[in-house]
């Protein structure tokens, strides 16, 4: 039901103490003036047409809003409201998907209640057109009865067909009189008719008949409008014989008895004389006193008291919800990670709705991913207490105070279940945003944020710069004539937020941070080369694998279901037992640089094919990464030489090969790996020679080096 | 002549036809116009009305009198007559009213409380 009845029908039950209160005080005060009792119906003809009123703490009206209780019951209800009969036995109806259901008329639930508020509106039009052709009709009939009339004089007419005498016309009022009235009698009824115009009766009874087709169906109007009418006349009556005589007086009475005629009252026109209630009238007339002067003080006093304690509206409760719905979901987010950690925590939260659904009429549902973290502050480090992205669906309600208050917080259960749970729970079209995980690295950022400024820390970079480690510092330790001696930096393994785990080359059995898996979940595929484990899925903690090749064992690639931008290198092999260490490189983190020139010295996260570069001409050495994986040997330190490890023994010749497919060959001489320029195809290419010097390119596995090396000079 | 009563004015209609038959239509309309301030369809309307009643008779636009005036007002009755109204409306309306036809015990208390009543 739409607002304007909700508020028509909350003004008529306003509207109904005031009438039950008006009753009361119209009962003790008999003897007051009834001109100040039309006040009080004047009072009620404006609650029940103004919505607007003042609130104050005297309002006597209770702070119940029936309509709105009544229409919630009606949504909560599972029946269905809306159907087309098809035949007898059988119905069609849509459900909230849209999809249209036939069946059997047993088989469906009616919601008789929402089909009743849904008439509510059509109801009600009939109603107020029901009283309007009521009204037409009488008029009608009205205008047949006055066929054989004749002006008098003024605006005074005598009509035969009249029982009783009446004012017509708003703008210029007649007055109508029966024939049969003598000229004495026709005096006081012309008064009393004037007194009406007076008062302008002629206008406020068609008013209040309008007031009455709004609210036809509440039956306190009715009475208040039958005990109006009588109060007009009783107010008129008092008006023109307040100055008569005992004998005029006992005339008037008379000329009232004697004009009375059965009438009904809902003539919505005329204003009559003798219609209301003769009796009481002539023994209204009979008693009138004029009113002593405390009389009307307090009656006016109880007026006032009425129009406070029943026309104002009682002061609203504290609205039941939060404003907004965003102001809403923020707390409930909060809540949830605060239920979990003590007090001392930091909690904030950062949220994006993917979509907004309304699935009933006050109801709202919003699909969203949701960040939120616990956070303390220790050395002026952030310390985490808990943190959490997820998946969540909240369902907002929309009160009628037009507050919102939560109807359910729902989020995906852990493991095998949280797919299941999402499918069935978010719309289709959200799913693969879901499930592919547009990074939410935005709202994880901003939480962060949000915590780092709460704490007043100084945000740390997050992504450590690319080029700075690992580093090689190039410091020069010793120089002969024949080689440098230089000091390399032991690698670091940088385990920062952005970066889950470090890439890092193969090492033989140091194990560095990252994942643990145990190699017998991978799947084997036999005898093949290299041997590949598996295509198939391989979970490892929230990611999702699903090809690794392995190399030699030694190595492995895995592939990520964007295989292009996730590849996970496992690199590295726990001897004696069946544990591989799983790190996660992405690409994007790492740049070989344009060229290594003079003076420069570049780093790079790590690689698994490192090769160093020796500048001969500067007497640098740097190492240079890229992603190729063509295994050529591995070099070990020894005696201070580089040396070559594993390589078979009639090869002599070697090349690596660079991601965009450049080939770097190498001979190997009893000085180790000397970079064969010519060879290799690209030489111009070669991108650590864009100055022309000459450099020497050795290739190793190794991530840990050891010990100063000796560089041979060319 | 059925129904016996003539309105005040209906009386003064008839007056002037009584006085003046028998007479054309045309004349009577203007008559009307000039004494009553009536319409000609008004006067149509009424002299209609009061053929039916078996008043007068208007043969071919000669308005003619079936029963004289002093006839007439030995006949006449001072019934006061009630109101036809009451069939008119939904029995629950009129009911809910209360106002029912006044009896004549009615008629005659209020009578009485007029009479009765001094100023004191």
């Amino acid at each position: 039901m739409n607002e304007f009845f909700t508020t028509l029908l909350n003004m008529s039950f306003a509207s109904s103490l005031l009438i039950l209160a008006v009753i009361l005080v119209r009962f003790a005060f008999k003897k007051a003036p009834k001109a100040l009792l039309c006040i009080l119906w004047a009072l009620v003809g404006l609650r029940l047409i103004c919505p607007f009123t003042f609130e104050s703490r005297l309002s006597l009206v209770p702070d119940t809003d029936p309509v709105t209780k009544i229409t919630e019951q009606a949504e909560i209800s599972q029946g269905i409201s809306e159907f087309e009969t098809i035949d007898k036995d059988t119905v069609a109806y849509k459900t909230q998907t849209g999809s249209v259901i036939v069946t059997q008329k047993e088989n469906v639930e009616i919601d008789y209640l929402g089909l009743a508020l849904k008439s509510v509106p059509y109801v009600w039009a009939g109603g107020v057109g029901v009283m309007g052709v009521l009204s037409v009709i009488s008029y009608i009939r009205l205008r047949k009865s006055m066929v054989v009339c004749l002006h008098k004089e003024g605006n005074i007419y005598r009509c035969d067909g009249i029982k009783s005498p009446f004012i017509l016309g708003v703008i210029r009022p007649k007055i109508y009189l029966p024939s049969h009235l003598k000229e004495d009698e026709q005096r006081v009824v012309v008064a009393h008719e004037k007194a009406h115009i007076r008062r302008l009766d002629h206008i406020w009874k068609p008013l209040g008949y309008m007031v009455l087709s709004v609210h036809w169906f509440n039956p306190l109007v009715w009475l208040a409008y039958a005990l109006l009418c009588r109060d007009i006349e009783g107010a008129c009556d008092e008006y023109v014989i307040r100055k008569m005589s005992t004998e005029e007086k006992k005339f008037y009475s008379f000329t009232l008895l004697s004009c009375s005629a059965p009438r009904h009252l809902l003539t919505a026109c005329p204003v009559a004389f003798g219609e209301v209630s003769v009796k009481s009238r002539v023994k209204n007339v009979l008693s009138y006193k004029k009113p002593a002067l405390w009389i009307i003080i307090s009656a006016l006093l109880v007026i006032s008291l009425v129009a406070v304690f029943f026309m104002t509206d009682p002061v609203k409760k504290k609205p039941v919800g939060f404003e907004t719905p965003e102001e809403l979901i923020h707390q409930v987010i909060l809540e949830q990670e605060e239920s979990n950690f003590s007090s001392q925590y930091f909690v904030c939260e950062a949220h994006e709705i993917l979509l907004t659904e309304e699935t009933r009429s006050t109801y709202t549902t919003y699909y969203m991913w949701v960040c939120s973290g616990a956070f303390a502050e220790k050395d002026n480090e952030l310390e985490e207490g808990s943190y959490g992205l997820y998946p969540a669906a909240i369902t907002v309600k929309k009160m009628s105070d037009n507050s919102y208050t939560l109807e359910e917080f729902w989020i995906p259960r852990d493991g095998d279940l949280y797919a299941t749970d999402i499918k069935e729970k978010f719309p289709t079209e959200l799913h693969n945003r879901v499930f592919n995980g547009t990074t939410q690295d935005s709202l994880s950022d901003e939480v962060e944020k949000m915590a780092l400024e709460h704490f007043s820390i100084e945000a740390k970079p997050l992504k450590p710069e690319v080029g700075e480690y690992p580093r090689f510092s190039g410091e020069i330790i010793a120089v002969t004539d024949e080689h440098y001696l230089v000091k390399p930096v032991e690698y670091e393994v940088i385990m920062g937020e952005s970066y889950e785990k470090i890439y890092v080359s193969k090492c033989d059995t140091d194990f560095l941070e990252g994942d643990i898996i145990n190699v017998n979940y991978l799947p084997h595929i036999e005898d093949s080369d290299p041997p590949f484990i598996s295509t198939e899925f391989v979970s490892l903690r929230e990611k999702v694998f699903d090809r690794i090749e392995a190399y030699d064992l030694d190595f492995y690639r895995v592939y990520t279901q964007n295989s292009q931008q996730d590849v996970a290198y496992i690199t590295a092999y726990e001897e004696n037992t069946d544990n591989i260490e799983v790190y996660r490189y992405s690409p994007e983190t790492y740049m070989p640089p344009e060229n290594i020139s003079e003076g420069s010295s570049h780093s790079y996260p790590y690689n698994f094919s490192p090769y160093l570069v020796l500048d001969y001409s500067t007497g640098y050495a740097n190492f240079a990464y890229t992603d190729s994986f063509c295994i050529v040997g591995f070099f070990e330190l020894e005696d201070n030489r580089l040396k070559i490890n594993g390589i078979e023994e009639n090869r002599r010749h070697f090349f690596i090969e660079d991601p965009d497919g450049k080939e770097f060959f190498f001979d190997l001489t009893d000085k180790g790996f000397v970079f064969d320029k010519e060879a290799s195809a690209f030489i111009d290419d070669f991108p650590y020679s864009t100055d022309g010097k000459n450099y020497d390119v050795y290739l190793s596995h190794k991530a840990v080096f050891e010990g100063p090396w000796q560089l041979s000079v060319k | 002549m059925s129904d016996y009563r003539l309105g005040a004015i209906e009386a003064q209609f008839a007056d002037i036809i009584w006085k003046n038959e028998p007479l054309s239509s045309m004349e009577l309309v203007k008559l009307c116009e000039s004494e009553l301030n009536w319409k000609k369809s008004t006067t149509y309307t009424v002299l209609r009305r009061l053929c039916d009643r078996g008043f007068f008779v208007n043969d071919s636009s000669t308005v003619k009198a079936l029963i004289s005036r002093e006839e007439f007002y030995s006949r006449q009755s001072e019934e006061f007559v009630e109101d036809s109204f009451k069939g008119s409306l939904p029995a629950f309306l009129a009911a809910f009213t209360k106002n029912k036809t006044l009896s004549k015990e009615e008629i005659s208390e209020i009578r009485r409380m007029i009479d009765s009543y001094e100023e004191g």
